[in-house]
């Protein structure tokens, strides 16, 4: 085998010309013909990650529970006598949720998500350096997101904590950038009515490789204290109020004494995440 | 049919090896989580272009960029444009025959491994969307601080790449067995 001949040095510096123009434009926020033009591309290969994650997950969980066997066994043994308990709890509780239903009908109740539809998806890939990396998930057009300046969307885990928003989306999928990643801000809020603190939380640079994130702008700032628990201020209208961000972690001050930012640590838990939630509001 | 799975057998191997290459290195779950996870689009291009030539490299890179941006890229383009320059840039690099040529698949591994961390660092730092910016001195040393580890991942990859290759190659393998350790300096000539 011989090494192949170079192409032509114009044909690289065409190449290098395009992808430059590519990158450009893809700085441009609703950069939307790539999402178009990955689409017979995103058909083929995001089915082709899934499932080698799906394959990779369950050799995985095979050899997993070739080690833990006797461990599981116990667990099963617990959980079936948790699950007998919770049935039972459930069947007492059935007639108390018709009743609340009734009643949330009656009254006009709005509960928090009522105006999202809730979607699960599966994480396709995910990052890599922790510099730039965003991560993938398996929801996209085709599942009605479409996500544009004017249209984000929240990602949150299974306990509603924010996890990130919708970067870009394609056919039938969609980059997630997450909370700590460093172009990710929000408007959030600690305490609630008149008492509550206005305030932006944004990823940082410094921060990220602790898995942390930043407060800043924070209005009231002699009531804000650690252990606070910092929400999404529903301000803009794109995610709902109320999704839980994290937890003050440290106040930094000026020198006047002032409460200059804050650390947060964010309240979903890093590991172990395969599945997430994206709340698509109903416009 | 034979003659087709021949013409058509470089392009299903260079396939395998990205889309499993891809899958490895953004698996958070299992080496993500044990932070194992190496720099496959990063040495897959430089290795192809080093073997197989300038435009191998050219078209392995291009692929590797494009795949980089499109399953964890902020920007769509910067990974194609760095990679398809090494790949292409790396065909031209001098041949080296014998067990030489493990050496400076190590070093050209190494060099690039510090050349992308530290490209990367700059690229941060200009990228910054906040006031006050993070100093890029504070970048650099993260960068730093990152790259032996990064450096080791990415030759015990190209290890295991040479390994692969040699049990399953894109090209078929040529008849000629050459011994011993040569250098040449011309990039067309056979290099098996």
């Amino acid at each position: 085998m011989n090494r192949s001949k170079g192409p032509r040095i114009i044909v690289v510096v065409v190449l290098a010309i395009v992808i430059l123009a590519v990158l450009m434009l893809s700085t441009i926020p609703d950069s939307s013909p790539f999402s178009i033009l990955t689409t017979p591309i995103a058909k083929i290969v995001n089915p082709i990650y899934r499932g080698i994650r799906s394959i990779s997950g369950s050799v995985s969980g095979w050899f997993s529970s070739l080690r833990d066997t006797e461990a599981i066994r116990q667990e099963n043994e617990k959980l079936k006598l948790e699950n007998a308990q919770l049935a039972n709890e459930l069947s007492q509780n059935q007639e108390a949720i018709q009743q609340y239903e009734n009643l949330k009908e009656a009254l006009q109740i709005k509960t928090r998500f009522d105006r999202y539809t809730i979607k699960g998806g599966y994480i396709l890939t995910d990052g890599f350096t922790g510099w730039f990396d965003l991560y993938r998930i398996n929801l996209g057009r085709e599942d009605g997101i479409n996500v544009s300046p004017d249209n984000s969307y929240a990602v949150v885990d299974a306990g509603s904590f924010l996890l990130g928003r919708l970067y870009s989306s394609d056919i039938n999928s969609s980059k997630v950038m997450p909370l700590i990643h460093e172009g990710f801000a929000i408007n959030a809020v600690a305490g609630e009515g008149t008492a509550a603190i206005n305030m932006r939380v944004r990823g940082d640079i410094q921060l990220r490789a602790q898995g942390l994130c930043l407060a800043d702008n924070i209005s009231g700032q002699s009531i804000l204290k650690v252990g606070d628990i910092i929400k999404t201020s529903g301000a803009g209208g794109h995610f709902p109020p109320g999704l839980v961000i994290g937890v003050v972690q440290e106040l930094k001050f000026s020198k006047a004494g002032a409460i200059q930012s804050a650390i947060i640590k964010p309240s979903a838990p890093e590991e172990n995440r395969s599945i997430v939630f994206v709340l698509i509001g109903e416009n | 049919m034979k003659s087709f799975l021949a013409r058509i057998r470089p392009a299903l191997v260079y396939t395998l090896a990205i889309i499993i290459g891809t899958s490895l290195q953004f698996d958070g779950r299992y080496l993500g989580s044990l932070g194992l996870q190496a720099d496959f689009l990063l040495v897959f291009p430089l290795l192809t272009g080093m073997r197989y030539g300038p435009r191998d490299g050219l078209i392995i890179g291009l692929a590797s960029g494009f795949f980089r941006d499109y399953l964890a890229g902020r920007y769509f383009g910067l990974g194609m444009f760095f990679t398809f320059l090494l790949g292409w840039g790396s065909g031209y690099l001098p041949v080296v025959r014998g067990k030489l040529r493990l050496a400076f698949y190590a070093l050209m591994v190494v060099a690039s491994t510090a050349v992308f961390q530290f490209t990367g660092a700059f690229l941060v730092f200009a990228g910054q969307s906040f006031r006050p910016k993070t100093n890029l001195l504070w970048i650099l040393g993260q960068m730093a601080v990152n790259l032996p580890w990064l450096i080791v991942k990415n030759l015990i990859l190209t290890a295991v790449l040479v390994v692969v290759h040699y049990i399953l190659p894109p090209y078929p393998k040529p008849d000629k067995d050459y011994r011993g350790a040569m250098i040449r300096f011309e990039p067309e000539e056979s290099n098996v």
